[in-house]
């Protein structure tokens, strides 16, 4: 190895060192200085390296077991990648129910049905569910339809909030979710059947603000009739009921669908024969969604040429 | 022994192998993750925003929402954060495909707003909240952020913009309205957007016991 | 291979490694510009960051303070406080005593001292046009990160002078000995400008998708304190504690298992900040791993320091720079163990989204960088200026102020996180009662702030007067006590 050149000169010499410092007037505080510092030479001890590796130990495996398998669609440690299991039967109305409510009412009402005092009223012993003193089934069903604001009373609270309209859920999913939570926190009232539902959406059709207590207390109450089908599980999954299953299922039908060019009839595909092996079709789904022409372009436009290289 | 080539290659290949793993890794493998289709309208996951949703991302960035407020769904039992409501499911990447920059927060000085859209879908709400927190939640310690309204004198009819309902010391005086400029429209448009209560493959949704 | 040197060479053939009191003096006339230019950019910074962190701790607990502009408002104040500290004040702190660190050890003198002048003015140009960019409403809320667009490029310029000399300096070293502080500070120049430039590309000028930058910002900010403020903070430790107790440092293969154990796992920490979130389980549990790794350099390097330290302790009473450096060389390692806890799933479930993370931060940041700087700059300073400092018990009402401060500030904000935290996990407690689990803490930490602002303006006092040389001349140094009777008193 050469030696490397002679830092540049900036014009030092010997006179101009000499003027610069005047040795004698060298500050104190350099003066005093002690040397350097320098490294001595005492080993690392045993115990410290003894430690250390048994650190190094821990943390591989530590690795071993929270890595998911080190994959890149495992996002909790303990969970090894292989999907849920499918549904080996037809599904329970209330369980349906019960996932609607965790999609769409649980952020507000929350998971007890207790809501959050002074914003979002509960669910568990309300009238309004269970469908006492001036509250009827339909006021109920009405709510989910078309929303409902200004100040209510329930339990003896006051609530001021806004609940949206849930007129995009279906008859069956709004039929599932209200029966749910009639039969939950230890509310105990009828099941509301879907017919119900789809009555009372034809009768408030034209209707587009949301209910005030006041224009639902002007409407006489009426209690849902007795379901003419057994609320027990249907032996056909109808095709809501399909939808609102686990989505793996969901995503697996639209790719048969696409893949084979004909929509599937849903009734008659016994849920257990629907491959539901979600890694799978995770990745089926992004390759296809990557493939199909109506796909969003979804990296930002300004993508530079670091992208392109990758 | 000439020490620099040795500390030089040193400090250069420590620092590579975790500039590798934590960032070429990700923008390989997250960075070109798409939406999901959703069969049901035919629209994607996570959902497109309208623009004045994404020009309310730049709002929340200048003003520093994110130094209070979180936006990210912890997996139980890590957390208690669907337990508490914060969101049906954890969140996970491809959650935060539009977003720019993505606002993942590190203090919840304020609630996480991973799906305030859906907790609070009602604009004059935000609004409200807003123009003066502690009108519409006492024990707030969120500042005001009135600055994005402007006072105006109610010509006739109060207009259409107008927030409603404003209460408290800071409400506009009577014959007086408090109109949101347009970072005002746009913030809450993008807060009305988050909500990331749709369904994900790799995210499912376990419904409560 | 043979240097030649700049300097005359006078060593002694057995003492090779020694500098002569002219050559030591040359060396510091070098540097006097831009190392002075970096610690009074620094003093003013602290200052600045110092008055606007107060702001932001009590808006926290009075959010009606100063809240009817956008200027002012919180989310404007934080990041600005936030990034004059760390830009501002620290990182200039630690240029300026990197760069003494670096010319004193590698025996050259440094030259073109102008070009550095020069690379700190533009440096202050842009970290003021980026904290009045953030006031303005163009932060990026990218954590440690939020200058805008146009302020970086100008600190990139800066420093492309600055991590250019500090590495020509280190190749123009004079032959002997290297000693652990020039790896440090090596490592921490050549580190800062890779982590600088791939976080400024993949997050401000082209940014990542979506999921990938959470990774990066966390790679970034999380490196910028272990690979930039540490490795710089610990050369100063290894230098001081040795040269002011006249010992040498207790073990040098501990040195080097200490530096490569640090450059090896501390880069892989980041995504400790993001446990639970978005991001594929093993980037998290790779994070924790190596959180719990950062045991053993900070262990090492803790026994080091000590062994050397053991037995010497009584310098404490009297050496400012010495008590400044330990402060921070103990709270170094206070706080990496903490952060090595906090980095653990299940108290991370609890300390999470906390003020426990900001009193960590703090302990870190403050406890330990900017105490390790001042001792530096109680150090280098009378060496540049050819002045002692003017009044030994301003020094001391430096030290107790901040001491005190930083130690109540860490105290009140874990105190209060832990309650917070605790309430947040509980799913049966209201949002509102962590809140005000909180608050009490957090006037106790508003209360810190005031100390901490009046150590700094005490400190602020003493550099001025130190560049007027004001005072009446000082024989021998300014020290807290009278050393007790030995051979040899230095400071």
């Amino acid at each position: 190895m050469t030696a490397p050149a002679q830092p540049p000169d900036e014009g030092f010499s010997e006179k101009e060192h000499a003027s610069e410092m005047n040795v004698a007037e060298v500050h104190g505080s350099i003066v005093r200085e002690r040397a350097d510092p320098r490294a001595g030479r005492e080993p690392v001890p045993l115990w410290l390296l003894a430690i250390f590796f048994s650190i190094i130990f821990w943390a591989g495996l530590y690795l071993a077991y929270n890595s998911g398998g080190f994959r890149a669609d495992v996002f909790d440690p303990a969970r090894v990648a292989g999907g849920s299991a499918a549904q080996t039967g037809p599904v329970d109305p209330k369980v349906l129910g019960r996932r609607v409510f965790t999609q769409n009412c649980m952020v507000c009402h929350q998971t007890t049905g207790l809501g959050v005092p002074r914003q979002f009223p509960p669910l568990a012993g309300s009238e309004w569910v269970l469908g006492q003193d001036w509250h009827g089934d339909n006021h109920l069903v009405k709510i989910v339809l078309k929303g409902l604001q200004g100040p209510i009373q329930v339990k003896g609270n006051t609530f001021n909030n806004a609940m949206p309209t849930w007129s995009m859920l279906t008859d069956e999913q709004i039929a599932d979710v209200l029966t749910y939570i009639r039969s939950e926190w230890g509310n105990a009232a009828p099941p509301i059947p879907a017919d119900f539902v789809r009555a009372m959406r034809e009768q408030t059709a034209a209707r587009t603000e949301p209910w005030s207590p006041k224009d639902l207390q002007a409407i006489p109450a009426e209690k849902a009739p007795a379901a003419t089908v057994p609320p027990g599980p249907s032996p056909v999954p109808s095709a809501a009921a399909i939808t609102s299953q686990t989505f793996n299922c969901r995503v697996v039908e639209a790719h048969l669908s696409r893949s084979a060019g004909f929509q599937p009839a849903l009734s008659g595909i016994p849920a257990g024969e629907i491959e539901a092996n979600q890694e799978k079709t995770v990745r089926q789904d992004a390759k296809r969604s990557r493939q199909d022409a109506r796909a969003p372009v979804c990296q930002p436009e300004w993508r530079g040429l670091f992208y392109r290289i990758f | 022994m000439n020490k620099l080539p040795w500390i030089f290659a040193g400090v250069l290949l420590t620092f590579a192998s975790a500039w590798l793993g934590l960032v070429v890794y990700p923008c390989l493998a997250l960075g070109r993750m798409q939406p999901v289709p959703d069969e049901d309208t035919g629209g994607y996951f996570p959902p497109s925003s309208s623009g004045l949703a994404v020009a309310g991302q730049r709002v929340y960035a200048a003003n520093g929402c994110l130094y209070c407020h979180s936006q990210q769904v912890r997996p139980a039992p890590l957390s208690t954060d669907i337990e508490k409501g914060l969101g049906p499911r954890r969140t996970v990447p491809r959650d935060y495909l539009r977003a720019q920059p993505v606002f993942l927060g590190t203090m919840r000085t304020g609630p996480d707003l991973t799906n305030i859209g859906a907790r609070q879908p009602d604009a004059n709400w935000h609004h409200r909240h807003l123009y003066d927190p502690r009108s519409v939640t006492d024990w707030s310690i969120m500042p005001s952020f009135r600055f994005l309204y402007k006072m105006r004198q109610i010509q006739g009819q109060p207009s259409d913009d107008a927030v409603k309902g404003l209460t408290g010391p800071l409400a506009p005086p009577a014959g007086w309205e408090a109109v949101p400029n347009d970072e005002a429209k746009a913030l809450v448009a993008y807060l009305l957007s988050l909500k990331r209560n749709y369904p994900l493959p790799e995210s499912p949704i376990t419904p409560a016991k | 291979m043979n240097l030649q040197s700049p300097l005359p060479s006078i060593n002694p053939a057995n003492v090779p490694d020694a500098l002569a009191s002219h050559e030591r003096a040359e060396i510091d006339a070098s540097t006097r510009g831009p190392v002075l230019l970096f610690f009074g950019s620094a003093v003013f910074w602290l200052l600045v960051g110092s008055v606007l962190g107060l702001l932001a701790a009590w808006k926290m607990t009075h959010p009606g303070l100063l809240d009817s502009m956008a200027f002012f408002t919180f989310g404007r104040i934080r990041p600005a406080h936030l990034n004059a500290v760390i830009y501002g004040w620290a990182s200039q702190a630690g240029i300026g005593a990197g760069l003494w660190l670096m010319a004193r050890l590698c025996r050259v003198r440094l030259l073109r001292s102008k070009l550095l002048v020069s690379a700190a003015v533009f440096w202050n140009v842009g970290v003021l046009v980026g904290v009045l960019g953030i006031l303005a409403g163009d932060g990026r809320s990218i954590e440690w990160l939020e200058f805008p667009g146009y302020a970086t490029p100008i600190l990139f310029i800066s420093y492309a002078c600055i991590g250019v000399w500090a590495v020509i300096m280190f190749w123009y070293r004079r032959p002997g000995h290297v000693y652990v502080s020039q790896w440090y500070l090596l490592a921490a120049f050549l580190w800062f400008p890779w982590m600088y430039a791939t976080a400024n590309i993949l997050l401000v000028w082209q940014p990542a998708q979506g999921p990938a930058q959470g990774a990066v910002n966390w790679w970034f900010a999380h490196n910028l304190l272990g690979l930039w403020f540490t490795p710089i903070g610990l050369a100063s430790a290894y230098y001081m504690i040795p040269k002011i107790l006249g010992c040498p440092l207790y073990g040098y293969s501990l040195s080097i298992l200490g530096f490569w154990s640090l450059a090896i796992f501390s880069s892989w920490n980041g995504m400790h900040h993001l446990i639970g979130g978005p991001f594929p389980a093993w980037m998290i549990s790779a994070s924790v791993a190596a959180s719990v790794l950062m045991f053993i350099p900070v262990v090492t390097v803790a026994i080091n320091h000590h062994m050397t330290m053991s037995g010497h302790f009584d310098a404490l009473k009297w050496s400012p720079t010495l008590r400044f450096t330990v402060f921070g060389a103990m709270t170094y390692t206070v706080v990496s163990l903490q952060g090595g806890s906090m980095s653990i799933p299940s108290l991370n479930a609890v300390t999470h989204f906390t003020d426990y993370t900001i009193g960590h931060s703090h302990l870190g940041m403050y406890g330990y960088f900017s105490m390790m700087m001042f001792g530096a700059m109680y150090y280098i300073v009378p060496r540049l200026v050819g002045w002692e400092w003017p009044s030994a018990a301003m020094v001391r009402w430096h030290f107790w102020l901040v001491a005190i401060g930083v130690l109540l500030m860490a105290a009140s904000l874990t105190i209060g996180g832990l309650l917070q935290g605790l309430a947040q996990y509980d799913p049966t407690v209201s949002f509102r009662s962590s809140l005000e689990y909180a608050t009490p803490f957090r006037v106790v930490r508003g209360i810190s702030g005031f100390l901490l602002l009046a150590g700094h303006l005490v400190f602020a006092t003493l550099f001025v007067r130190m560049l007027l040389k004001a005072g009446h001349h000082r024989e021998g140094p300014a020290l807290f006590a009278v050393p007790a009777a030995k051979p040899k008193a230095a400071a």
